[in-house]
Protein backbone atom coordinates (compact mmCIF):
# COMPACT_ATOMS: atom_id res chain seq x y z
CA UNK A 1 0.00 0.00 0.00
CA UNK A 2 1.51 3.49 -1.43
CA UNK A 3 1.53 6.61 1.46
CA UNK A 4 -0.80 8.08 -1.26
CA UNK A 5 -3.77 5.20 -0.49
CA UNK A 6 -3.29 5.41 2.89
CA UNK A 7 -3.52 8.85 3.33
CA UNK A 8 -6.40 9.10 1.71
CA UNK A 9 -8.24 6.55 4.13
CA UNK A 10 -6.74 7.59 7.17
CA UNK A 11 -10.22 9.43 8.19
CA UNK A 12 -11.77 5.96 7.70
CA UNK A 13 -9.73 4.11 9.50
CA UNK A 14 -9.22 6.65 12.72
CA UNK A 15 -13.14 5.82 12.31
CA UNK A 16 -12.60 2.24 11.85
CA UNK A 17 -14.70 2.43 9.21
CA UNK A 18 -12.65 0.42 6.74
CA UNK A 19 -12.99 -3.97 6.22
CA UNK A 20 -10.77 -5.75 8.36
CA UNK A 21 -8.16 -6.73 5.74
CA UNK A 22 -7.43 -2.66 4.62
CA UNK A 23 -7.22 -1.61 8.92
CA UNK A 24 -4.68 -4.18 9.29
CA UNK A 25 -2.67 -3.37 5.85
CA UNK A 26 -2.63 0.59 7.03
CA UNK A 27 -1.63 -0.15 10.49
CA UNK A 28 1.33 -2.37 9.02
CA UNK A 29 2.24 0.56 6.72
CA UNK A 30 2.44 3.29 9.73
CA UNK A 31 4.16 1.39 11.71
CA UNK A 32 6.84 1.22 8.73
CA UNK A 33 6.55 4.73 7.55
CA UNK A 34 7.08 7.67 9.82
CA UNK A 35 5.48 10.68 7.43
CA UNK A 36 2.41 8.48 7.71
CA UNK A 37 2.22 8.04 10.93
CA UNK A 38 3.10 11.49 12.25
CA UNK A 39 -0.34 12.42 9.61
CA UNK A 40 -1.93 9.76 11.99
CA UNK A 41 -1.57 11.04 14.97
CA UNK A 42 -1.73 14.76 14.47
CA UNK A 43 -4.85 13.85 12.91
CA UNK A 44 -6.05 11.49 16.16
CA UNK A 45 -4.97 14.36 17.92
CA UNK A 46 -7.55 16.77 16.84
CA UNK A 47 -9.78 14.55 16.62
CA UNK A 48 -9.66 13.75 20.44
CA UNK A 49 -10.08 17.92 20.86
CA UNK A 50 -13.03 18.23 18.72
CA UNK A 51 -14.25 15.04 20.60
CA UNK A 52 -13.99 17.60 24.19
CA UNK A 53 -16.06 20.54 22.61
CA UNK A 54 -19.57 20.93 22.80
CA UNK A 55 -19.76 19.08 25.58
CA UNK A 56 -22.48 21.34 27.74
CA UNK A 57 -25.19 19.61 29.59
CA UNK A 58 -28.45 20.59 29.59
CA UNK A 59 -29.86 24.19 30.91
CA UNK A 60 -31.13 23.63 34.57
CA UNK A 61 -35.15 23.63 34.26
CA UNK A 62 -34.86 23.24 30.89
CA UNK A 63 -37.29 19.54 30.94
CA UNK A 64 -39.99 21.71 33.01
CA UNK A 65 -39.94 24.90 30.32
CA UNK A 66 -39.96 22.22 27.63
CA UNK A 67 -42.88 20.40 29.82
CA UNK A 68 -45.15 23.60 30.14
CA UNK A 69 -44.25 24.45 26.40
CA UNK A 70 -45.79 21.11 25.10
CA UNK A 71 -48.92 21.26 27.41
CA UNK A 72 -49.46 24.78 25.74
CA UNK A 73 -48.79 23.54 22.36
CA UNK A 74 -51.38 20.82 23.35
CA UNK A 75 -54.67 23.29 23.98
CA UNK A 76 -53.45 25.23 20.94
CA UNK A 77 -53.64 22.28 18.57
CA UNK A 78 -56.98 21.07 20.32
CA UNK A 79 -58.33 18.97 17.59
CA UNK A 80 -61.58 21.74 16.74
CA UNK A 81 -65.31 19.65 16.03
CA UNK A 82 -65.88 20.35 12.31
CA UNK A 83 -69.58 21.55 13.34
CA UNK A 84 -68.13 24.19 15.68
CA UNK A 85 -66.55 25.10 12.91
CA UNK A 86 -68.91 25.11 10.75
CA UNK A 87 -71.42 27.34 12.58
CA UNK A 88 -69.03 29.75 13.43
CA UNK A 89 -68.52 29.75 9.32
CA UNK A 90 -72.04 30.51 8.72
CA UNK A 91 -72.88 32.43 11.69
CA UNK A 92 -72.07 35.32 10.23
CA UNK A 93 -73.65 34.96 6.78
CA UNK A 94 -76.86 34.27 8.95
CA UNK A 95 -76.63 37.87 10.57
CA UNK A 96 -76.18 39.18 7.23
CA UNK A 97 -79.34 37.10 5.96
CA UNK A 98 -81.08 38.58 8.81
CA UNK A 99 -80.06 41.95 8.74
CA UNK A 100 -81.21 41.74 4.84
CA UNK A 101 -84.50 40.31 5.45
CA UNK A 102 -85.11 42.58 8.09
CA UNK A 103 -84.53 45.86 5.65
CA UNK A 104 -86.85 43.91 2.76
CA UNK A 105 -89.67 43.93 5.65
CA UNK A 106 -90.09 46.77 7.21
CA UNK A 107 -88.88 49.51 4.60
CA UNK A 108 -91.88 48.91 2.34
CA UNK A 109 -94.08 48.29 5.67
CA UNK A 110 -93.12 51.51 6.92
CA UNK A 111 -93.98 53.36 3.33
CA UNK A 112 -97.44 51.06 3.55
CA UNK A 113 -98.17 52.88 7.09
CA UNK A 114 -96.91 56.01 6.19
CA UNK A 115 -99.43 56.43 3.08
CA UNK A 116 -102.18 54.52 5.85
CA UNK A 117 -101.95 57.27 8.42
CA UNK A 118 -102.08 59.73 5.52
CA UNK A 119 -105.47 58.50 4.23
CA UNK A 120 -106.60 58.47 7.62
CA UNK A 121 -105.66 61.98 8.11
CA UNK A 122 -107.16 62.46 4.72
CA UNK A 123 -110.53 61.06 5.37
CA UNK A 124 -110.57 62.17 8.84
CA UNK A 125 -109.87 65.87 8.15
CA UNK A 126 -113.00 67.87 8.75
CA UNK A 127 -113.32 66.32 11.68
CA UNK A 128 -109.93 66.53 12.86
CA UNK A 129 -110.19 70.46 11.51
CA UNK A 130 -113.35 71.15 14.01
CA UNK A 131 -111.47 69.40 16.74
CA UNK A 132 -108.11 71.56 15.96
CA UNK A 133 -110.60 74.93 16.06
CA UNK A 134 -112.08 73.58 18.98
CA UNK A 135 -108.99 73.35 20.54
CA UNK A 136 -107.61 76.44 19.30
CA UNK A 137 -110.65 78.24 20.88
CA UNK A 138 -109.93 76.87 24.12
CA UNK A 139 -106.47 78.06 23.94
CA UNK A 140 -106.93 81.35 22.89
CA UNK A 141 -109.41 81.19 26.44
CA UNK A 142 -106.53 80.00 28.29
CA UNK A 143 -103.88 82.41 27.24
CA UNK A 144 -106.37 85.05 28.01
CA UNK A 145 -106.25 83.20 31.60
CA UNK A 146 -103.02 83.04 31.55
CA UNK A 147 -103.16 79.51 31.95
CA UNK A 148 -100.98 77.63 28.93
CA UNK A 149 -98.17 75.92 30.17
CA UNK A 150 -95.25 74.17 28.32
CA UNK A 151 -96.65 70.99 27.26
CA UNK A 152 -98.50 73.34 24.49
CA UNK A 153 -94.60 73.93 22.77
CA UNK A 154 -94.53 70.35 21.74
CA UNK A 155 -97.84 71.18 19.28
CA UNK A 156 -97.36 70.97 15.79
CA UNK A 157 -96.06 74.34 14.47
CA UNK A 158 -96.45 75.39 10.93
CA UNK A 159 -93.59 73.62 8.99
CA UNK A 160 -94.63 70.53 10.96
CA UNK A 161 -97.90 71.47 8.76
CA UNK A 162 -96.74 71.59 5.90
CA UNK A 163 -94.73 68.39 5.80
CA UNK A 164 -97.83 67.11 6.96
CA UNK A 165 -99.74 68.29 3.57
CA UNK A 166 -97.06 67.29 1.57
CA UNK A 167 -97.04 64.22 3.24
CA UNK A 168 -100.83 63.61 1.99
CA UNK A 169 -100.23 65.03 -1.22
CA UNK A 170 -97.49 62.82 -2.30
CA UNK A 171 -99.58 59.81 -0.88
CA UNK A 172 -102.43 60.69 -2.73
CA UNK A 173 -100.32 60.80 -5.87
CA UNK A 174 -99.54 57.40 -5.13
CA UNK A 175 -103.22 56.37 -4.04
CA UNK A 176 -104.25 57.99 -7.96
CA UNK A 177 -101.04 56.20 -9.36
CA UNK A 178 -102.38 53.42 -7.89
CA UNK A 179 -106.42 53.84 -8.93
CA UNK A 180 -105.48 54.80 -12.61
CA UNK A 181 -102.37 52.34 -13.32
CA UNK A 182 -100.21 55.53 -14.36
CA UNK A 183 -97.20 53.83 -12.40
CA UNK A 184 -95.01 54.53 -15.45
CA UNK A 185 -92.59 57.62 -15.00
CA UNK A 186 -94.31 60.04 -17.37
CA UNK A 187 -97.46 59.38 -15.62
CA UNK A 188 -96.13 59.62 -12.15
CA UNK A 189 -94.36 62.79 -13.19
CA UNK A 190 -97.68 63.96 -15.10
CA UNK A 191 -99.28 63.38 -11.32
CA UNK A 192 -96.31 65.54 -9.27
CA UNK A 193 -97.24 68.31 -12.11
CA UNK A 194 -100.78 67.92 -11.48
CA UNK A 195 -100.22 67.84 -7.62
CA UNK A 196 -98.03 71.15 -7.65
CA UNK A 197 -100.61 73.32 -9.70
CA UNK A 198 -103.61 71.50 -9.93
CA UNK A 199 -105.80 74.10 -11.59
CA UNK A 200 -102.91 73.99 -14.97
CA UNK A 201 -103.75 71.86 -18.06
CA UNK A 202 -100.72 69.95 -19.60
CA UNK A 203 -99.88 71.34 -23.08
CA UNK A 204 -98.70 69.89 -25.88
CA UNK A 205 -95.22 70.01 -26.50
CA UNK A 206 -94.34 71.47 -29.82
CA UNK A 207 -92.58 69.08 -32.05
CA UNK A 208 -92.39 71.54 -35.69
CA UNK A 209 -94.30 69.20 -37.10
CA UNK A 210 -97.82 70.60 -38.84
CA UNK A 211 -100.65 68.46 -37.66
CA UNK A 212 -102.16 66.36 -41.22
CA UNK A 213 -105.52 67.91 -40.60
CA UNK A 214 -103.95 71.44 -41.07
CA UNK A 215 -102.19 70.58 -44.16
CA UNK A 216 -103.92 71.29 -47.35
CA UNK A 217 -104.27 69.59 -50.15
CA UNK A 218 -101.81 70.08 -53.12
CA UNK A 219 -102.39 73.38 -54.97
CA UNK A 220 -104.45 75.00 -52.36
CA UNK A 221 -103.91 77.85 -50.23
CA UNK A 222 -103.40 77.35 -46.40
CA UNK A 223 -106.95 78.14 -44.08
CA UNK A 224 -105.25 80.51 -42.54
CA UNK A 225 -104.09 82.29 -45.26
CA UNK A 226 -100.43 81.06 -45.78
CA UNK A 227 -98.97 80.35 -48.79
CA UNK A 228 -96.38 77.47 -48.45
CA UNK A 229 -94.43 77.25 -51.78
CA UNK B 1 -37.51 -0.04 16.58
CA UNK B 2 -38.34 -1.84 19.42
CA UNK B 3 -42.00 -2.39 20.19
CA UNK B 4 -41.89 0.15 23.04
CA UNK B 5 -40.61 3.28 21.10
CA UNK B 6 -43.49 2.31 18.63
CA UNK B 7 -46.02 2.28 21.21
CA UNK B 8 -44.91 5.58 22.19
CA UNK B 9 -45.14 6.69 18.95
CA UNK B 10 -48.50 5.60 18.70
CA UNK B 11 -49.12 7.68 22.15
CA UNK B 12 -47.41 10.88 21.49
CA UNK B 13 -48.88 11.15 17.98
CA UNK B 14 -52.35 10.96 19.38
CA UNK B 15 -51.49 14.16 21.35
CA UNK B 16 -49.89 12.71 24.75
CA UNK B 17 -47.17 14.82 25.72
CA UNK B 18 -45.82 12.41 28.82
CA UNK B 19 -44.96 9.71 26.02
CA UNK B 20 -43.29 12.56 23.36
CA UNK B 21 -40.96 13.17 26.61
CA UNK B 22 -39.58 9.49 27.02
CA UNK B 23 -39.30 9.36 23.95
CA UNK B 24 -36.65 12.64 23.45
CA UNK B 25 -35.57 11.73 27.03
CA UNK B 26 -32.77 9.78 25.34
CA UNK B 27 -31.73 12.28 22.62
CA UNK B 28 -32.24 15.48 24.15
CA UNK B 29 -29.02 15.80 25.54
CA UNK B 30 -27.03 15.39 22.10
CA UNK B 31 -29.71 17.82 20.15
CA UNK B 32 -28.39 20.21 22.72
CA UNK B 33 -24.89 19.81 21.97
CA UNK B 34 -25.58 20.03 17.93
CA UNK B 35 -27.87 23.18 18.77
CA UNK B 36 -24.83 24.18 20.77
CA UNK B 37 -22.06 23.62 18.07
CA UNK B 38 -24.43 25.32 15.31
CA UNK B 39 -25.23 28.02 17.92
CA UNK B 40 -22.54 28.94 20.11
CA UNK B 41 -24.65 30.46 22.68
CA UNK B 42 -26.52 28.40 25.49
CA UNK B 43 -29.63 30.29 25.67
CA UNK B 44 -30.04 29.89 21.63
CA UNK B 45 -28.99 26.66 21.67
CA UNK B 46 -32.05 26.21 24.50
CA UNK B 47 -34.36 28.39 22.36
CA UNK B 48 -33.59 26.19 19.39
CA UNK B 49 -33.95 22.65 20.75
CA UNK B 50 -37.43 23.63 22.40
CA UNK B 51 -38.48 24.87 19.04
CA UNK B 52 -36.68 21.81 17.46
CA UNK B 53 -39.01 19.56 20.09
CA UNK B 54 -42.28 21.50 19.53
CA UNK B 55 -41.71 21.07 15.44
CA UNK B 56 -41.53 17.52 16.01
CA UNK B 57 -44.51 16.73 18.48
CA UNK B 58 -46.15 18.82 16.59
CA UNK B 59 -45.33 17.11 13.07
CA UNK B 60 -45.54 13.62 14.85
CA UNK B 61 -47.83 12.47 11.96
CA UNK B 62 -46.25 13.17 9.34
CA UNK B 63 -42.74 11.17 10.98
CA UNK B 64 -42.74 8.21 8.32
CA UNK B 65 -40.92 5.60 10.26
CA UNK B 66 -38.57 4.76 7.71
CA UNK B 67 -35.56 6.19 9.28
CA UNK B 68 -34.78 6.00 13.08
CA UNK B 69 -36.53 8.31 15.51
CA UNK B 70 -33.44 9.91 17.13
CA UNK B 71 -31.97 10.48 13.44
CA UNK B 72 -35.06 11.96 12.74
CA UNK B 73 -34.81 14.55 15.38
CA UNK B 74 -31.82 15.15 14.82
CA UNK B 75 -32.30 16.50 11.31
CA UNK B 76 -35.18 18.73 12.37
CA UNK B 77 -32.18 20.21 14.84
CA UNK B 78 -29.67 21.02 12.39
CA UNK B 79 -32.57 22.77 10.28
CA UNK B 80 -34.08 24.79 13.06
CA UNK B 81 -30.31 25.73 13.90
CA UNK B 82 -29.97 26.26 9.97
CA UNK B 83 -33.20 28.60 10.58
CA UNK B 84 -32.14 30.20 13.74
CA UNK B 85 -28.53 31.46 11.87
CA UNK B 86 -30.13 32.35 8.95
CA UNK B 87 -32.94 34.69 11.10
CA UNK B 88 -30.21 36.06 13.68
CA UNK B 89 -27.66 37.51 12.12
CA UNK B 90 -25.78 38.21 15.61
CA UNK B 91 -24.37 34.74 15.18
CA UNK B 92 -21.48 36.68 12.80
CA UNK B 93 -20.25 39.00 15.95
CA UNK B 94 -19.93 36.04 18.18
CA UNK B 95 -16.95 33.61 16.15
CA UNK B 96 -14.96 32.32 18.66
CA UNK B 97 -11.88 33.73 18.98
CA UNK B 98 -8.88 32.73 21.16
CA UNK B 99 -8.25 36.44 21.85
CA UNK B 100 -8.58 36.65 25.50
CA UNK B 101 -10.69 39.53 25.58
CA UNK B 102 -13.30 38.13 22.97
CA UNK B 103 -13.08 34.50 25.30
CA UNK B 104 -14.96 37.10 28.76
CA UNK B 105 -17.57 38.93 26.57
CA UNK B 106 -18.26 35.96 24.72
CA UNK B 107 -21.25 34.17 27.11
CA UNK B 108 -19.96 30.41 24.73
CA UNK B 109 -16.97 29.60 26.63
CA UNK B 110 -15.60 26.24 25.76
CA UNK B 111 -13.61 26.37 28.69
CA UNK B 112 -16.52 25.03 31.15
CA UNK B 113 -17.08 22.08 28.04
CA UNK B 114 -13.82 20.42 28.94
CA UNK B 115 -14.45 16.78 30.29
CA UNK B 116 -11.04 16.23 32.09
CA UNK B 117 -10.40 19.02 34.70
CA UNK B 118 -8.74 16.25 37.03
CA UNK B 119 -5.53 16.85 35.28
CA UNK B 120 -2.39 18.97 36.80
CA UNK B 121 -2.61 22.62 36.54
CA UNK B 122 -0.06 23.11 33.83
CA UNK B 123 -1.60 20.02 31.63
CA UNK B 124 -5.09 21.41 32.60
CA UNK B 125 -4.00 24.96 30.92
CA UNK B 126 -2.15 23.42 27.63
CA UNK B 127 -5.55 21.58 27.04
CA UNK B 128 -7.60 24.46 27.59
CA UNK B 129 -5.38 26.36 25.63
CA UNK B 130 -6.11 23.42 22.36
CA UNK B 131 -9.38 23.06 22.88
CA UNK B 132 -10.10 26.80 22.69
CA UNK B 133 -7.46 26.66 19.48
CA UNK B 134 -9.39 24.02 18.08
CA UNK B 135 -12.74 25.97 18.47
CA UNK B 136 -11.18 29.03 16.48
CA UNK B 137 -10.01 26.61 13.84
CA UNK B 138 -13.70 25.18 13.43
CA UNK B 139 -15.05 28.56 13.24
CA UNK B 140 -12.77 29.14 10.70
CA UNK B 141 -13.65 26.47 8.09
CA UNK B 142 -16.54 26.43 5.77
CA UNK B 143 -19.94 25.22 7.68
CA UNK B 144 -20.77 22.56 5.53
CA UNK B 145 -17.34 20.97 6.30
CA UNK B 146 -17.94 22.43 9.79
CA UNK B 147 -20.97 20.40 10.69
CA UNK B 148 -19.85 16.75 9.25
CA UNK B 149 -16.98 16.78 11.69
CA UNK B 150 -19.07 18.26 14.35
CA UNK B 151 -21.62 15.45 14.09
CA UNK B 152 -19.09 12.72 13.86
CA UNK B 153 -15.70 14.08 16.16
CA UNK B 154 -18.02 15.76 18.74
CA UNK B 155 -21.36 13.92 18.37
CA UNK B 156 -20.12 10.72 17.40
CA UNK B 157 -22.82 9.67 14.55
CA UNK B 158 -22.01 7.10 11.93
CA UNK B 159 -20.86 8.21 8.28
CA UNK B 160 -25.21 6.86 7.46
CA UNK B 161 -26.10 8.66 10.55
CA UNK B 162 -24.82 12.09 8.98
CA UNK B 163 -26.08 11.59 5.48
CA UNK B 164 -29.22 11.26 7.18
CA UNK B 165 -29.28 14.11 9.03
CA UNK B 166 -28.04 16.09 6.32
CA UNK B 167 -29.51 14.50 3.50
CA UNK B 168 -26.64 14.08 1.45
CA UNK B 169 -24.52 10.87 0.39
CA UNK B 170 -22.52 9.00 2.67
CA UNK B 171 -19.15 9.35 -0.40
CA UNK B 172 -20.05 13.05 0.24
CA UNK B 173 -19.75 12.32 4.59
CA UNK B 174 -16.37 11.04 3.93
CA UNK B 175 -14.97 13.38 1.77
CA UNK B 176 -16.14 16.25 3.62
CA UNK B 177 -14.85 14.61 7.01
CA UNK B 178 -11.66 14.18 5.63
CA UNK B 179 -11.38 17.95 4.15
CA UNK B 180 -12.86 19.04 7.47
CA UNK B 181 -10.18 17.39 9.40
CA UNK B 182 -7.01 17.95 7.04
CA UNK B 183 -7.92 21.97 7.61
CA UNK B 184 -8.94 21.80 11.56
CA UNK B 185 -5.50 20.23 11.34
CA UNK B 186 -3.25 22.37 9.47
CA UNK B 187 -4.76 25.69 11.03
CA UNK B 188 -4.41 24.14 14.89
CA UNK B 189 -0.77 23.14 14.27
CA UNK B 190 0.25 26.63 12.40
CA UNK B 191 -1.17 28.29 15.36
CA UNK B 192 0.13 26.16 17.67
CA UNK B 193 3.78 26.43 16.21
CA UNK B 194 2.95 30.56 15.88
CA UNK B 195 2.80 30.50 19.61
CA UNK B 196 5.56 27.87 20.10
CA UNK B 197 7.93 30.44 18.58
CA UNK B 198 6.46 33.88 20.55
CA UNK B 199 7.47 31.98 24.01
Amino acid sequence: MTCDTVREKLTEYLDGALPQEEMKSIREHLLLCPSCNREYLALSEIKELLGQTFKAPLPEGFDERLHEALLQEKQINRPVLPLKRNAAFYRKYAAAAAVFLVLLISVPAAFLHESKNDEGLREDLPAKAEMLLANGKQESAAEEEGLVSNENLSQPSDQSREQTEKRQAFSMILLKAGLTGTCTREGMGRLYKEAEAPGRKRRRRKTGKIPLHRIPPSGQGDPAGRIRP
Amino acid sequence: MGWDEKELLEKAKAGDVESFEILIQAVRQKAYQIALSYLKNQEDAEDALQDSLLKIYRGLSRFQETSRFSTWVYRVVVNTCLDHIKKNKRQKDRILSFSGEDREENPFDAVSMLRDESAEPERHMLQKEKTQIILACLERIAPSLREVVVLRDVQGFSYGEIAQILDISEGTVKSRLSRARQAVKEMFFQIMGEKGEQK
